[in-house]
């Protein structure tokens, strides 16, 4: 077992190696589009495309307005995208960089905060379809935006823990990465992206109180679309990123020196 | 000033998930190699990779492994590295190791040479300033002149591990650990990659090495180690070690 102040020299030392995780992102995606013509374009565009085709649907089915509905299934779905990358991901943060553990020490965090930081760059090439969107929709924008980096800055707080987390019990037990391959498309549909919570007029509304998705993507989605995410919304995501903070802490305290030996 | 301690270090791991059908009971008796390997419950097996490890080098040792497939000589190198935590004993290594066990560390076929010259120079943990100021030296000592600005993946293998050769062996580590890598490329390249392979030694603090050739030994080790499964066996000046060596096997 490592001790706590293992943690806190594997943090400092990921944190000391910025430069690292942040060209090995950068690499990441850079190496993927390298011989398309649109290069990382793509992903902005295979957003679009899906928003699109999403929001015109099920504005249809709902009767609504596209013009309110799209921007509201737009933020929602960059948002979901990138939390569903984590859980995807998260599960072979570890698995996936075997060769360089195998090579040299490095702090795991490491390879967390790479995850991470690749994904920050694709939500920043989604928001290029958030400002198409709002603008193709005359979307207003008011004071309360500036809640966005509060509420990005939570959704990554949260996605740290999450992914050392699931990245430990992915490297462990192989099963994981299909298990939650296999629910996050469930979490999706049950998670207010492509409807609206006060759609269930007050029957069931567990399923959106209940439901931590709902408040994350609630304090990013909300401040684009101009309201101030709830009370409620706050107080969820900052203590589940306490108490999963302090829970996936522990079990990397337990389980680090071993993970490289699952892989 | 590098310094390494090992005192009665042990290393055992799990295999999880191993078939039960693999009857290992009656394997036990007959593998010549490897660490001691356990059955415990129904489907994992505990393997003592390592065990009762204790010696120490100074600045200036060059020790020397050697031992059968499997004897831990990898697992030695990887716990002096950092990579595995031992399970028992205690372990200290202090200085700035640098690691020669996979050459191609960190290759991307779709990234130019430079480009993989500066990723795998920062995974190997040089600053940015570092790589930035011999990535030129790097690339003219792969002699690869343009290639370096196409993508790895139109590379021979040998043109891969001029790439990697160049940025694995750069740079002044107080510890350096090399597992087996030695010559990489043509004929030609062979002697330069020796010669530049030396020159790195000859930059280290200490050197630990595996290696199945008692030429090299001879020529880079004073002293030499013999591991068979999982424990020294001996340990001590290089031809004497040699000798013993020879003819226990």
């Amino acid at each position: 077992m490592s001790s706590f102040s293992n943690i806190l020299n594997d943090l400092y030392g990921c944190f000391s190696h910025r430069h690292i995780w942040f060209t090995l992102s950068s690499y990441e995606i850079r190496a993927r589009y390298r011989r398309t013509v649109l290069g990382p374009l793509w992903l902005s565009l295979g957003t679009a495309v899906t928003i699109l085709g999403m929001g015109v649907v099920w504005a249809a089915i709902f009767h609504m307005s596209i013009k309110e509905f799209l921007p509201y299934v737009a933020a929602g779905m960059i948002v979901w995208t990138f939390i569903a990358s984590i859980l995807n991901e998260g599960c072979t943060v570890f698995i996936s960089q075997a060769h360089i553990m195998h090579n040299v020490n490095f702090s795991y965090f490491l390879h967390v905060t790479t995850l991470l930081s690749k994904n920050v760059m694709i939500f920043m090439h989604n928001m290029i379809v958030i400002v198409a969107v709002f603008l193709l929709c005359g979307q207003h924008v008011s004071p309360a935006i500036l809640l966005f980096i509060p509420g990005v800055l939570l959704l990554i707080l949260n996605s740290f823990w999450v992914t050392v987390l699931l990245g430990v019990f992915g490297t462990r037990y192989r099963d994981l990465p299909s298990m939650v391959g296999s629910v996050v498309t469930l979490c999706m549909l049950v998670t207010p992206i492509m409807w609206k919570p006060d759609m269930l007029q007050g029957r069931s509304h567990f399923i959106v109180s209940l439901n931590p998705f709902a408040h994350m993507i609630s304090v990013v989605r909300a401040p684009l679309l101009g309201q101030v995410p709830s009370f409620l919304n706050y107080a969820v995501c900052i203590v589940l990123f306490f108490v999963g903070s302090l829970f996936s802490l522990w079990i990397y305290k337990k389980y680090a020196h071993r993970i490289v030996f699952w892989i | 000033m590098a310094h390494i301690a090992l005192n009665n270090i042990g290393i055992d791991f799990t295999i999880y998930n191993t078939p039960q059908s693999f009857s290992l009971m009656h394997s036990l008796a007959k593998a010549a190699t490897g660490g001691i390997l356990n059955r415990n419950k129904k489907n994992t097996v505990t393997v003592s990779a390592l065990k009762n490890i204790s010696f120490s080098l100074e600045h200036g040792d060059r020790l020397g492994l050697i031992g059968h497939n499997g004897s831990g000589k990898s697992t030695l190198l990887k716990l002096l590295a950092g990579i595995y935590a031992p399970t028992s004993g205690d372990l200290r290594v202090e200085g700035k190791i640098a690691t020669l066990f996979d050459v191609l560390l960190g290759a991307q076929d779709e990234m130019t040479g430079y480009e993989n010259l500066y990723i795998s120079s920062l995974i190997r943990g040089k600053s940015v300033a570092e790589t930035k100021k011999s990535l030129k030296a790097m690339g003219e000592f792969t002699e690869l002149g343009g290639y370096l600005d196409l993508p790895m993946r139109t590379y021979s293998a040998g043109m891969k591990v001029r790439v990697g050769f160049a940025v694995a062996t750069e740079g002044a580590p107080d510890i350096l650990l090399i597992d087996e890598v030695f010559g990489a490329g043509d004929q030609g390249f062979v002697t330069k990659s020796i010669e530049r392979l030396t020159a790195l030694i000859e930059r280290a603090g200490i050197l630990v090495f595996s290696s199945h050739s008692e030429d090299l030994l001879t020529q880079i080790c004073n002293k030499v180690m013999i591991l068979e499964k999982g424990e020294i066996k001996a340990m001590g000046e290089t031809k004497e070690i040699l000798d013993f060596y020879k003819k226990a096997s």
